[in-house]
């Protein structure tokens, strides 16, 4: 027959348990260690939770992307804008209205023209130099037979 | 006597009244309108150069045409001016362009020899293009008229 500890008196209890109780011997190392590898994992826990957080809206954003770009309609690249390259400026007696013409097309259309239509010559190419062609294009002295 | 007279005289006067605005005709002052026909293309750039008959005439100013795609008036070289030559070009690049024949721009001519709603002009295109800026065939022609 056995009887159970929790039936004596707590009293006996903590007398026979202060008589049998013996010293051990701490490790100081030791319980830095499991301590520190406590410490370690609970950090590892936060940062995977983070971790899987962060790689979760960015996969979410990824998606969204790839779904957005996928369904997007092909961009507008108009038969003007496909059909259209600048190329250089014609020498000075060929050019007309067709000249001024190509380069405001170009800029509207975004193209970056090459520096030989800076007709003005200040280092941008813009309407000036569009209008400066057409001006050259109608100089009464330009290519127009008397 | 005295009637028949008077009957002269009425018919010297209104003879004269109808002879008044004859002589009064004259205007030193005109215009031509240019048209350019670019059949079925739409017309997105011209230049034309126009020269008026007479040596003396002298073209004073310019304007657009119908077409809001040619409404502002035209490039020129401003020393044409105040002669009887000239050199007039214009694009668009609005997305509605002129078909066929469509007025492109009005000269205002002065000429005080002649009057400048009754003198020849000769036209001459030299480049038309569509939207694409390509070169297209068209024709270009002048109408002289009187005091717009």
């Amino acid at each position: 027959m056995s009887q159970r500890d929790d039936d004596l008196p707590d009293d006996l209890q903590n007398d026979l348990s202060a008589l049998y109780r013996q010293a051990v011997p701490g490790d100081a190392r030791r319980d830095q260690q499991i301590l520190h590898q406590s410490l370690m994992r609970l950090r590892w826990g936060h940062r995977r939770r983070w971790l899987l957080g962060a790689g979760g809206a960015m996969a979410a954003a990824a998606a969204v992307v790839l779904i957005v770009l996928l369904h997007k309609p092909p961009m507008a690249a108009t038969p003007q804008f496909a059909l259209f390259a600048l190329g250089n400026p014609p020498p000075q007696g060929q050019v007309d209205i067709l000249t001024a013409f190509r380069l405001s097309k170009a800029l509207k259309l975004g193209q970056h023209p090459s520096p030989a239509w800076d007709r003005i010559g200040d280092g941008v190419i813009d309407q000036r130099d569009v209008d400066a062609w057409a001006k050259l294009a109608v100089r009464i002295d330009a290519g127009a037979t008397p | 006597m005295n009637i028949a007279r008077t009957f002269i005289f009425a018919g010297l006067l209104l003879g004269l009244i109808a002879a008044g605005p004859a002589a009064s005709e004259f205007s030193p002052f005109g215009y031509a309108e240019v048209y350019i026909d670019a059949g079925p293309a739409g017309l997105a750039a011209y230049q034309v150069e126009i020269t008026a008959a007479d040596p003396a005439a002298q073209i004073v100013s310019i304007e657009g045409g119908e077409h809001p795609a040619f409404n502002p008036a035209p490039y020129y070289d401003p020393a044409a001016r105040d002669h009887n030559r000239i050199i007039i070009a214009a694009f668009s690049i609005a997305d509605v362009l002129p078909h066929g024949r469509t007025r492109v721009a009005r000269i205002h001519v002065y000429d005080d020899k002649q009057s400048p709603g009754k003198l020849h002009y000769t036209i001459r295109l030299m480049a038309a293009g569509d939207a694409n800026a390509q070169r297209i065939d068209a024709t270009a022609s002048i109408q002289p008229g009187e005091q717009p």
